[in-house]
């Protein structure tokens, strides 16, 4: 522990003009997440902050360069191991306790204790100052100096950044995307531990570049790696189930009329698509439950086996006949429709002939519903799931409320608004969380904000907020079936 | 014999390039060995395998009885490095860095530290990266005695310094290193040759000899031999004589394994009719352009 002690405070000798525009920044980012409700700089402060860890870590590697054979401390009696801990502790001082305290005090300022959120206070800390750092501090291992570091990082961001705007068309996975970046940042943070490891006791620097260079190529390629279904899958599978959703039954209903005009079905096709809608009927719904649809997948096969096959498509699945502003919150038992889009060339070849249609929806159970009266201007705090909004004119006479929870927000909340002059009421959908265990956004809080048009005043409103209880797939198996009775029009279809 | 430095087959490869080709070495504890050879022929390669800087190809070696792969901070609070190449934290003063070093050797001697930075004049609140070159020779070579290390490794270390600045460092650290195994690679064969006990020559990743300086300089000399007219040369020449050149009626020559009577008796053979035969010894210098020329010859 001497030596570590030994290296520390020859770091923070020669660090210290660098520790200190960190802590400056750390002050101004712990400012504005207490102004949790208002600022909107916060997302540039965190970026600086990172680069400005990030900066830190690879300094503080620096000071003992790994690549190389002129180094002199190579030479001198230090112990590599203690080496490594001395680095651990400047960063675990100077970039997880400062996001550490500054998150604490943004909770504790918005009326939130701490104390009893310290597994995500601790996660967040871990996750983004701790990555930060570790992804820093393993470019650095494999580096001399800042510049080659810099040759390092511009590229290596540059491939991250382009995986993203190639992926801007490609399948969003929504409310479970935190499990791709979960898997992603296991690869980084594993490849990134792995490096120091070999950088320390073996210096393998080419080993390790090829290793840290790889795991970049496998973020970088992300945005297209894995399927919604198996994320699906696992989110099943970390569903606690509080709520059985075994009793939840669909039924194809052949005597309702299909929503087949582009102003009464809420899809309509693309082009080179078409838009099929299947009057369902939903039964079974626990009480004091509502259901999400997030998927459909559909197949389609005719009597001479030909077949059409969707993938799991956002675009689509059960929603509301008569929906508001959240088609896919199934309310109760009832009717309801479910849409699929099929390829226009296979549905004109087979739409007038019985054909097999099979669905499979994926629903989520939403449940524990908790609601609470909001200020119709201002803040509120002690909201369900230890949430604050805060309400205030928004631009074009909208009313605009804004929330922050402690991560993870609810997987739904609501704004409900009526007027007391003419009863007139509306719900507007607030948010749509993530179903993530631990915060995504490098902040103890998840925010969301809504834009309405208030009833008339005076009004009353209320803050809504429902919990992921369970996900689960049911299917919907049509043996005979003419699609061109349950097409759906677009507009240039129209007479 | 006990060894400060072993090593055994040692190979070192560069991609494809063998710098060291089964090295065999031993460096006896309390010697001060200097390592000479032409440039590219290994030495600081090896020296930084001896370091475990490089890993070797093949091979092994062994410092201060330890593996030198796995030399542990143990060992290398026992040795002291000093290379002209090194890079030292400039942004550290002389004084900060011999009091932050200080706390990793247990040995450290403060007061023999004092009068190294004494005797080789260091500013102590000047920063390392203001030094100049033989400067900061200087506050590494301090740094590295100040513990009173087992062995001393220096890699080149007269490189580029003037001759009062070299003065000064042999005269620093020859007296402080009396119980120190001094293992030393440099161009600078005048300076070796006149504290050095043990030369080992290394040409192409090879040792071509290792032994007692005494016994090199006994056994290379320089032959003169005088003839009346000149003489037409040999067709048969004995392998251990090197560099031969006619000069009129005078055979010159170097005598690798000179012996009074052997060498005598086979100028004889070779020279019945030679009327005169000088041997003269050899500088170190000498011998080493011998060695470095024969062997581009052979090449």
């Amino acid at each position: 522990m001497r030596e570590v002690l030994l290296i520390f405070r020859k770091d923070l000798r020669h660090l210290w003009p660098r520790i200190v525009p960190l802590l400056v920044v750390s002050v101004l980012l712990g400012w504005t997440e207490c102004q949790v409700l208002r600022n909107p700089v916060v997302g540039l402060l965190r970026s600086v902050w990172l680069l400005a860890v990030a900066y830190l870590a690879a300094s503080v590697i620096h000071e003992e360069p790994l690549p190389g054979h002129q180094q002199y401390w190579l030479t001198r009696p230090y112990s590599r191991r203690q080496l490594l801990l001395a680095k651990g502790l400047f960063l675990m001082l100077f970039a997880g306790l400062p996001e550490l305290a500054m998150e604490a005090a943004s909770m504790s300022l918005n009326g939130v204790s701490p104390l009893v959120h310290i597994p995500l206070l601790l996660s967040t800390t871990l996750i983004f100052a701790g990555g930060a750092s570790l992804v820093a501090a393993a470019l650095a291992s494999v580096t001399e100096n800042l510049v080659q570091l810099l040759w390092g990082f511009l590229p290596a961001s540059g491939l991250v950044i382009l995986g993203f705007v190639l992926s801007a068309n490609a399948d969003s996975w929504q409310n479970l995307e935190w499990i791709r970046t979960s898997a992603l940042g296991i690869v980084l943070f594993a490849a990134a531990i792995t490096v120091l490891f070999l950088q320390y006791s073996l210096r393998k620097t080419a080993l390790s570049r090829c290793l840290l260079g790889g795991a970049i190529l496998v973020v970088a390629a992300g945005p297209f790696l894995g399927s919604w279904h198996a994320a699906w899958a696992i989110a099943s599978k970390f569903s606690g189930r509080p709520l059985d959703p075994s009793a939840v039954r669909l039924a194809f209903d052949p005597v309702a009329r299909p929503a087949l005009d582009f102003s009464d079905a809420f899809y309509s096709p693309g082009l080179g698509q078409a838009g099929i809608n299947l009057p369902t009927l939903v039964a079974g719904m626990p009480t004091g439950t509502r259901i999400i649809c997030e998927r459909i997948a559909a197949r389609i096969e005719t009597p001479e086996g030909r077949s059409w096959t969707t993938t799991w498509n956002p675009a689509g699945g059960l929603y509301s006949t008569t929906p508001l502003e959240d088609a896919h919150l199934i309310r109760g038992d009832g009717p309801y429709s479910q849409h699929a889009t099929i390829d226009e060339a296979f549905y004109r070849a087979v739409k007038d002939t019985p054909v097999h249609v099979h669905t499979i929806v994926a629903l989520t159970l939403l449940g524990e519903r908790e609601i609470a009266p909001l200020n119709t201007g201002g803040t509120t705090g002690h909201l369900p799931g230890e949430g604050i909004c805060n309400a205030f004119p928004g631009p074009f006479g909208n009313l605009m409320v804004f929330c922050a929870w402690p991560a993870p927000a609810p997987a739904r909340s609501y704004v409900l608004a009526r007027s007391f002059k003419n009863g007139q009421s509306l719900a507007s959908l607030l948010s749509l969380g993530s179903d993530s265990r631990y915060s995504m956004s490098g902040s103890v809080w998840d925010r969301d904000a809504t834009l309405f048009p208030p009833p008339p005043a005076p009004l009353e409103m209320q803050l809504e907020t429902w919990k992921a209880v369970a996900h689960f797939e049911r299917e919907l198996d049509i043996p005979q079936i003419r699609l061109s009775g349950y097409a759906v029009r677009r507009i240039t279809d129209m007479p | 014999m006990s060894c400060a430095i072993r090593t055994y087959a040692l190979s070192k490869k560069f991609r494809r390039t063998a710098v060291l080709d089964g090295l065999y070495m031993d460096v006896p504890d309390g010697s001060i060995y200097g390592l000479v050879g032409p440039n590219g022929a290994g030495k600081t390669t090896t020296i930084k395998v001896l370091m475990n800087i490089y890993a070797p190809t093949a091979g092994r070696s062994e410092v201060l009885g330890a593996d030198s792969r796995r030399l542990a901070p143990r060992e290398l609070a026992q040795i002291g490095y000093v290379s002209e190449n090194q890079e030292m934290p400039g942004w550290m003063t002389v004084g900060y860095f011999l009091d932050y070093l200080s706390h990793f050797y247990p040995t450290w001697d403060r007061a023999l530290a004092a009068e190294l930075v004494r005797q080789f004049q260091l500013p102590l609140d000047r920063k390392l990266r203001h030094l100049s070159h033989g400067m900061r020779m200087k506050a590494a070579l301090a740094s590295s005695l100040s513990y009173r290390p087992k062995l001393m490794v220096l890699d080149e270390p007269f490189t580029g310094l003037d001759a009062l600045v070299r003065d000064e460092l042999i005269e620093g650290f020859l007296p402080r290193a009396e119980n120190t195994t001094i293992f030393i690679s440099s161009h600078d064969l005048t300076e070796i040759e006149s504290f050095a006990s043990h030369i080992g020559y290394l040409d192409r990743g090879r040792l071509q000899f290792s032994e007692e300086l005494e016994t090199l300089s006994g056994r290379f000399r320089e032959i003169s031999l005088t003839f009346v007219e000149a003489p037409p040369m040999p067709r048969e020449w004995p392998a251990s004589w090197l560099k031969p050149e006619t000069v009129g009626p005078v055979i010159r020559f170097v005598e690798t394994r000179f012996d009074q009577e052997r060498t005598t008796a086979d100028v004889r053979r070779t020279f019945p009719d030679y009327r005169d035969m000088a041997a003269s010894a050899m500088p170190l210098r000498s011998i080493f352009v011998t060695l470095a020329k024969a062997s581009r010859t052979d090449t």
